[in-house]
C-alpha cells in the first residue's frame, strides 16, 4: 500500500506538468469514451426536451404570432442599422482598430460530459488537440459571452473550466467611463446559481448595478473585450476596500450545450499539438 | 477471477458514464450523488480491503484519466477509500443493509471533506461550514439513498462470485 502511494505521488508530480508525456495516458479512456458519453448526454437532453415539448406547445403558438409581428418591426430596424454599420466600419478602419477576434478562428463543439463531483465546474467537449484545441484557449457561447478556458486537451476531447469554477479567475474590465480592472472569480456559494464574484475593485471606480464587465486582456489567456457579464449586486462590507460585486455571466451555465473555442491562429504553426 | 475483473471493469465504466452524463439531471439543490464512491465503499464492505482498494484504485484512475488535473489524485483517494471501507469488514455484520448505508454516509463525508480540504488548502478562501452543510452532507445523504438501491444488486453479484469461486480466499 505504501509502495503504491509513493508511486502515485510521483506520478502526480510528473503529470502536474501539462507538457509531460504521461498525460497522454488520458487518451486511453477519453478517446473510446467520447462517442458513448456523447450518446448518453444527447439521450438525456432528448428526454428532457420531449417533456418540455408537450408543455410548451401552446405557449409556442402564441409566442409565434407575437414574434411574427416583432420580426416585421425588427426587419425595418435592421435595414436602418445596416446603414449605420457600414458607417461604423468605415470609421473603425479610419481609426485602424483591429477586428475584435481577428487573430482567432472559431471552432464549434458540443458538451459531452460533466465533472463527476460537486466541487468543480469543468466539462468535456468533443474537440481535442486533433482539431487544434490547446490548453488555455478561450471558450465562448454563440452570443460571444465568456464561458471559460480549456484546461487540458486530449486527442479528441478537451476539458473546459468555466468562469464560475472556484479555481477560475479572470481579469475583468469595468466597461464604462472611468472604469477599471477587477478580478472575476468563481465562488462556491454563487456557482450553484450560475453567478460569479468580482473583487479587487479599484477604490476610485464607482461600480453600479447594470455595469457591463468585459475581459481586460491582461494575463494573456483571454483576448480583450469578450463579454463576461453584468453586475447585479454590489456588496459593501465595513471597509471600502472589501467591497465586491456579484456578476451575472452572459453565458447561462445551466443551459449550455454548444460552445465555441477560440483558436489562436498565430501560435498555431509553432504549437506541438499531437506530439 | 477473469469473470470478477470483467464485472468490476463493467461496473466502473457504467457508473462513470452515468456519473458524468445522465446523473446531472438528477441534481437536487445543485448537488449530485457520487455513485462511484458508493460503489467503492460497498465493494470494500462486502469484499474486504484488498478488493476494495483495487476497485477504488481503478475507479479513481478512470476519473483521473477523464477529468483529473493530475494523474493519480483520485486513484490514491479511491484506493484509501476502498481500503478504509474494507477494514470495517470483520468487526461488523457486513451483509446488513443498514450497516452499508451507515458506512456509506460516514465515508462519503470523510472522502468529500478530504477532497475539499486538499483542493482548497492553499487558496486562503476556505468555507468549511458552507462546504459541509450545503455540499458534503446533502451529497452524503444522497449517496446513502443510492447505497440503499445498489447494495442489494451488489449482494447478488457477490453471491454469484462466491458460488463460482473456490473457497480459497487469500487474505
Amino acid at each position: 500500500m505504501s509502495f503504491i502511494t509513493i508511486i502515485l505521488l510521483v506520478v502526480m508530480g510528473v503529470s502536474a506538468n501539462k507538457s509531460s508525456k504521461l498525460n497522454w495516458l488520458n487518451n486511453i479512456l477519453s478517446v473510446p469514451m467520447k462517442p458513448v458519453q456523447g450518446f448518453f448526454t444527447t439521450v438525456g437532453r432528448k428526454v428532457e426536451g420531449t417533456f418540455s415539448f408537450f408543455k410548451d406547445i401552446e405557449a409556442v403558438r402564441k409566442e409565434n404570432e407575437q414574434l411574427k409581428i416583432q420580426i416585421a418591426g425588427l426587419e425595418k430596424e435592421n435595414r436602418e442599422l445596416s446603414v449605420l454599420k457600414i458607417k461604423n466600419d468605415e470609421l473603425r478602419q479610419a481609426l485602424s482598430l483591429k477586428e475584435q477576434f481577428g487573430d482567432y478562428s472559431i471552432l464549434g463543439s458540443n458538451i459531452i460530459a460533466v465533472d463527476p463531483g460537486n466541487w468543480f465546474n469543468v466539462f468535456k467537449i468533443d474537440m481535442g488537440s486533433k482539431e487544434g484545441v490547446k490548453t488555455d484557449a478561450p471558450v465562448v457561447t454563440s452570443a460571444r459571452g465568456l464561458v471559460g478556458r480549456v484546461v487540458s486537451s486530449d486527442l479528441t476531447t478537451s476539458n473546459v473550466q468555466t468562469i464560475i469554477d472556484e479555481k477560475s479567475s479572470v481579469s475583468g474590465w469595468i466597461a464604462k467611463a472611468g472604469g477599471g480592472h477587477a478580478i472575476v472569480r468563481g465562488d462556491m456559494q454563487l456557482k450553484e446559481k450560475g453567478l460569479c464574484k468580482m473583487d479587487y475593485i479599484p477604490l476610485e471606480v464607482d461600480v453600479e448595478v447594470g455595469d457591463i464587465i468585459e475581459t481586460s486582456g491582461l494575463g494573456g489567456i483571454y483576448p480583450k473585450g469578450i463579454l463576461i457579464g453584468e453586475v447585479i449586486e454590489v456588496r459593501k462590507t465595513n471597509s471600502e476596500l472589501d467591497r465586491y460585486a456579484i456578476i451575472q455571466p452572459a453565458a447561462d451555465f445551466k443551459r449550455l450545450e454548444e460552445v465555441y473555442v477560440l483558436k489562436n491562429n498565430q501560435s498555431n504553426e509553432t504549437g506541438s499539438a499531437g506530439k | 477471477m477473469k469473470r470478477k475483473v470483467l464485472f468490476y471493469s463493467f461496473f466502473i465504466l457504467v457508473f462513470l458514464l452515468l456519473q458524468t452524463t445522465l446523473l446531472h439531471y438528477a441534481a437536487i439543490m445543485g448537488v449530485i450523488p457520487n455513485i462511484l464512491v458508493v460503489f467503492i465503499i460497498i465493494t470494500g464492505l462486502l469484499r474486504g480491503n484488498i478488493e476494495g482498494g483495487i476497485v477504488g484504485f481503478f475507479a479513481g484512475l478512470a476519473v483521473d484519466l477523464l477529468f483529473g488535473g493530475v494523474l493519480g489524485f483520485y486513484a490514491l483517494l479511491g484506493m484509501y477509500l476502498g481500503i478504509a471501507a474494507g477494514s470495517v469488514n470483520r468487526r461488523l455484520f457486513r451483509e446488513n443493509l443498514l450497516v452499508a448505508v451507515f458506512f456509506t454516509f460516514v465515508y462519503s463525508v470523510l472522502y468529500e471533506f478530504l477532497i475539499y480540504v486538499i483542493n482548497n488548502i492553499m487558496s486562503g478562501n476556505m468555507q468549511y461550514l458552507y462546504a459541509l452543510t450545503d455540499v458534503i452532507l446533502p451529497e452524503s445523504v444522497y449517496n446513502s439513498i443510492i447505497a440503499l438501491l445498489m447494495f442489494p444488486l451488489l449482494i447478488r453479484v457477490e453471491g454469484w462470485f462466491e458460488g463460482k469461486e473456490s473457497k480459497l480466499r487469500k487474505y
